[in-house]
């Protein structure tokens, strides 16, 4: 069994980078490590700590924090995930995101846990952790290149063809609000603007290389383990779909649930002459390469493609998931079937969220539509649905933030402010941050968005309750409600959504990839297997219990960060105007539409679960105390913001 | 990790006798397995008191790994891995 001085699972060290003063040093990961569980959970406990509340997020006082989740480094399935986390330009609050990542992973093998960024380099700069050595070497020849000439050339300088690195763009070298950082040159710390951050203070990758040893408490018992999970994926009836296809297998189910933008969400459905004309499986059957997988994946759903015909021919790229092809391909109305791997190429090269392209982009498009904009406004760009080309220039613009780009840069929400004139109704964001998920019609998925303390987002809380081929029993079972499959029933939501805002956060600190768990199947590993898991990797016997109250600890220190860094409260978890006015117009759903009474007692339902006020949202003193943040609670009554009762 | 697990009881990438490596100017992996081990990289030894060896346990394209890894043991231990349903199988 594990004792204070025998820590295992983690590499056991948080490394610690000043980049104003070039400062290097270490912390002891056990300071966090039982009580905040990994990654994200551990970040936000030192972010919360240790950030004052008068610093924005591009100051260099700010911090970032890259960590490698608490399994990574086994073979425990799926544990392939890495968390940014900082203080965001989006919302102006708690930023995170993970992501699959090879450097990660090196991270622990090199010793350390997490890496904590703050400062600001003079000059630009890129860090080198190569087992004790720790650099930060110079990045001026790199400033300006795209993520995958910038992984190409650490490689050649650093004398290693298979370096693995995380690095920014020109979107977040130009501060672009929904900038992200890419993992090699696919994959990417999507949400937040994490790479924003990152490029405020001239950081432009970190590379990782390791030699040392991953160990586990209980090999034995842990390989019994990971057996018996893996065991489990031989029952799952999406794993094959997976491994084809990616979640881009899912298009059809998407079309049924009236799951899918279109044109800005004006409909939830595609045209069915153009989801025959971009059905993601021709193109990846057709142009299909290579299998991408990170390590200790149960399935392996990624595909390297080369495109050798159209618009596009020459592309070579990792295929894109749902996310891309909704948000981009779908919300903008282009038929051209190949544009999505093109755009998700083209975002992971600038270091670009696709929702921070596709929301402020669909938002312009309908703002054209409808007269609000004209092509005085838009660099004399002709802004009509479909048109693939003026969709690449505008994400070109925005990366350099440049004319028109400058102000979609700004997110949807913010472009809006600037143009005004009415076209507030059409940015479409939760909390400031781009709306990639339809709400309509799936409550619970729309419930987890609405209310996810980083701004949106269906990975930490959402619940895919729309998806008609999960197992209804055990889903009863799961998540103790007694119709978990249908999604227009308000009742009990809010209990499926708090069950999965303990899976997601749980996953984010162990770093296991959502999809290997009950998120995508409910035949995948569940919260009694992850702590079967973490408890023979750590030797620190861990119960489900234990993992729900660490993790409505970090939901709670979340949610009282932002309550620090900004004024989010009741009026920030509701759906967009749209989804709360609008019925879906057409497909199987076809005129139903939201009840905002019942929304609002499905909200404060939530809350209760929570012992959040019903009336701010804001946690009690009880809540927050029974946590073990009594800290916390007495900050928060400083600032007017604890709850009552 | 799981052929470093095999040899070390830990999870040592850098010194398991099998590495994935990327594939130079193009997409998709190579893999390597080690015949004389040193400091750096431990020699592949098949598993050999596994019926399968375990990176064929936990590899997603196991058929090709084991084509991989019976022209590797055919060639480096032939008489050693007769005996074993992996060489000339398939």
């Amino acid at each position: 069994m594990a004792d204070d001085e025998n820590l295992f699972a983690y590499a056991g060290k948080i490394l610690r980078v000043n980049l104003t003063s070039g400062e290097i040093s270490t912390d002891p990961t056990l300071k966090y490590a039982k009580e905040w569980l990994g990654a994200s959970g551990m970040a936000i406990k030192i972010l919360y700590d240790e950030l004052r509340s008068w610093v924005t997020p591009y100051e260099p006082a700010n911090k970032l924090i890259f960590g490698a989740g608490a399994l990574v480094g086994t073979t425990a399935p799926g544990a392939c995930k890495s968390n940014m986390t900082t203080l965001g330009p989006v919302t102006g609050g708690w930023a995170s995101s993970c992501s699959d990542s090879y450097a990660g992973g090196q991270l622990k093998y090199a010793g350390y846990d997490s890496i904590v960024i703050e400062g600001k380099a003079h000059t630009p700069v890129y860090l080198w952790v190569h087992d004790e050595s720790v650099e930060i070497r110079d990045a001026s020849h790199l400033w300006g290149k795209t993520t995958w000439e910038t992984l190409d050339m650490i490689r050649g300088e650093l004398g290693g063809a298979d370096l693995h690195a995380v690095s920014i763009g020109p979107a977040g070298e130009n501060l672009v609000r929904g900038a992200c950082i890419t993992q090699d040159t696919g994959r990417a710390f999507g949400r937040c603007g994490t790479g924003a951050v990152m490029g405020s203070k001239n950081l432009k990758g970190i590379v990782a290389k390791g030699s040392g040893a991953v160990r586990v408490a209980e090999p034995e018992l842990f390989m019994e383990t990971v057996s018996k999970t893996r065991e489990m994926f031989k029952r799952s009836r999406t794993l094959e779909g997976m491994r084809k296809y990616g979640t881009l297998g899912g298009l059809a189910k998407k079309q049924k649930i009236c799951g899918i933008s279109y044109k800005n969400f004006q409909e939830c459905v595609l045209p069915d002459d153009m989801v025959q004309a971009i059905d993601p499986r021709k193109t990846i059957d057709t142009y299909e390469v290579a299998r991408q997988s990170f390590p200790g994946c149960a399935f392996g759903c990624g595909r390297h493609v080369h495109i050798t015909e159209g618009p596009y021919a020459g592309l070579k790229t990792e295929a894109p998931q749902m996310e891309t092809m909704g948000t981009l391909q779908g919300r903008l109305a282009i038929h051209e079937p190949t544009f999505m791997f093109k755009a998700h190429a083209y975002c992971n090269q600038m270091g670009l969220d696709v929702d921070a392209a596709g929301g402020p982009i669909g938002w312009a498009m309908e703002c054209y539509q409808r007269g609000i904009i004209d092509e005085r406004d838009t660099d004399g760009l002709k802004l009509n649905w479909g048109d693939a080309d003026v969709v690449l220039e505008l994400m070109r613009k925005i990366s350099y933030r440049e004319g028109f780009g400058n102000i979609l840069a700004e997110g949807s929400a913010r472009a809006a402010e600037i143009i005004g004139r009415g076209s507030e109704y059409y940015a479409l964001h939760i909390k400031g941050q781009d709306l990639y998920e339809p709400c309509r019609g799936a409550l619970a998925w729309c419930l987890g968005t609405t209310t996810s303390t980083r701004g949106g987002g269906h990975t930490t809380g959402a619940v895919a309750d729309a998806n008609p081929d999960h197992d209804v029993e055990k889903g009863r079972l799961i998540f103790g409600v007694d119709n978990p499959y249908n999604p227009l029933e308000y009742e009990g939501r809010a209990k499926m959504v708090t069950y999965m805002e303990t899976v997601h956060r749980v996953n984010n600190c162990l770093g296991i990839c959502h999809m290997n768990t009950i998120h995508w199947d409910l035949e995948h590993l569940d919260l009694p297997h992850l702590a079967e898991l973490y408890s023979a990797a750590t030797g620190w016997e861990t119960s489900v219990e234990d993992l729900n109250r660490m993790a409505m600890r970090q939901l709670n220190l979340e949610k009282a960060f932002n309550l620090r860094h900004t004024d989010f409260d009741r009026k920030d978890d509701l759906p967009t105007p749209r989804d709360l006015s609008e019925p879906i117009p057409t497909g199987g759903l076809a005129g139903w539409k939201m009840d905002e009474e019942q929304y609002n007692r499905m909200l404060d339902e939530y809350y209760d679960l929570h012992g959040w006020d019903r009336e701010t949202s804001f946690p009690t003193r009880k809540t927050l105390v029974d946590l073990g943040l009594e800290y916390v609670a007495d900050d928060l009554e400083k600032l007017g913001k604890l709850g009552s009762g | 990790m799981v052929c470093s697990f095999h040899h070390k009881g830990e999870f040592i990438p850098s010194l398991s006798s099998i590495k994935i490596l990327n594939k130079e100017n193009e997409a998709g992996f190579r893999v390597l397995l080690v015949e004389k081990g040193d400091e750096r990289s431990l020699a592949c030894d098949g598993c050999r008191e596994l019926d399968v060896p375990l990176c064929m346990q936990y590899c997603k394209e196991n058929e090709d790994l084991e084509k991989i890894l019976r022209e590797f043991l055919e060639q480096t231990k032939p008489r050693e891995w007769a005996k074993k349903g992996l060489i000339g199988s398939g």
